[in-house]
């Protein structure tokens, strides 16, 4: 997310009267049942152990994740850069809400389903010679785990609670928002790093 | 009431994450042998100490906001007590052994309480006291 870095909050010159909050919802109720619906179908793919259920979960899950991770981290943290304060500010009430669901909806959605797949196909076993990638994969995902939960999700929850002060503070914003700056690197070298394991996997 | 001097929830939460994290990976990494336990639990014993620590840091914390964490902290602990419960059904479904689903669990709950606390914190760090 290079240069949303850069978001400051300018709702109009400074004057007495407090201007209104931005009004939005940071959970996207509206979209649970879907997550709900989701998950229901992660623990039945799992409960009845079908190859097709578990591969097509941990296909799409674990594509879209990284596809979202490189789309977001390289494609539109630099444009929404390049976009005026107040674009930032719309752009980014309307879309970390978003984040907030999608991005653990679909890490669980890869994870539960990647695990009871390699548990399926027999790659969990230490003399497996899919083994050394799968604890490979397990590191990259402990890494990308620590950043996503330990570093950017509190970020992205802190900002949104900002944005909803009648006087967010641009400055701490600017602060938090760095954090994806720092960390698009390490995801993005994780991400390729996944798509090389998955891949090396795949064609064992 | 921002940026006052806090103590380092946010620190020994990563920490504690990153340890119950490498605690996992031994375990996984290990299947179907039975892993180092005294290490794996070792590594727990001390994500469960920066936690310790973080809370007490915490509760001693005079001006700090409260219902910000608690509004936080309670829905970040259901979502993420339905995630752990997600993963501990699919450890029971696999017939975990015994050893490594004891501390799986003991991981689990660490984590469903970690992330909460990391989220509540983040949160209220930056909202005023009271």
């Amino acid at each position: 997310m290079a240069d949303i870095a850069d978001v400051a909050v300018d709702r109009g010159p400074a004057g007495p009267a407090a201007p209104a909050p931005l009004e939005f919802s940071i959970v996207p109720v509206q979209a649970l049942p879907a997550v709900v619906l989701v998950l229901a179908g992660l623990v039945v793919a799992i409960a009845t152990n079908r190859l097709w259920a578990l591969d097509f979960y941990h296909v799409v899950g674990g594509g879209m994740w990284t596809g979202v991770d490189l789309f977001v981290g390289f494609v539109v943290g630099p444009i929404i850069g390049r976009m005026s304060i107040p674009a930032r500010v719309e752009f980014s009430v309307r879309f970390m809400p978003k984040m907030l669901l999608l991005m653990p909806t679909l890490v669980t959605m890869t994870l539960a389903s990647g695990f009871q797949l390699a548990r399926h196909l027999g790659h969990l076993q230490a003399g497996s010679a899919a083994h050394p990638w799968l604890v490979a994969s397990y590191i990259v995902v402990g890494i990308m785990a620590v950043i996503a939960i330990g570093v950017l999700e509190p970020a992205n929850l802190a900002v949104l609670f900002e944005l909803k002060k009648p006087r967010p503070d641009g400055e701490l914003i600017a602060r938090l928002m760095r954090r994806f700056v720092y960390t698009a690197g390490i995801t993005g070298l994780m991400q390729v790093a996944t798509l090389v394991i998955m891949t090396r996997l795949a064609t064992l | 009431m921002t940026d006052r001097a806090l103590p380092r929830i946010s620190e020994l939460g990563v920490v504690a994450l990153v340890l119950c994290a490498i605690s996992v990976i031994t375990i996984a990494g290990s299947v179907p042998q039975r892993p180092p336990m005294a290490i794996v639990w070792a590594l727990i014993g001390l994500a469960g100490a920066a936690m310790v620590v973080a809370v007490a840091s915490l509760a001693r914390t005079p001006l700090f906001a409260w219902s910000s964490f608690f509004l936080v902290g309670k829905w970040a602990l259901l979502g993420y007590l339905v995630i752990a419960g997600m993963i501990e059904y699919a450890f029971v479904y696999d017939h975990t052994p015994e050893p490594q689903m004891a501390a799986l669990s003991t991981v689990l709950l660490l984590f469903a309480l970690d992330v909460p606390l990391l989220l509540g914190f983040a949160v209220a760090r930056h909202q005023p006291a009271g």
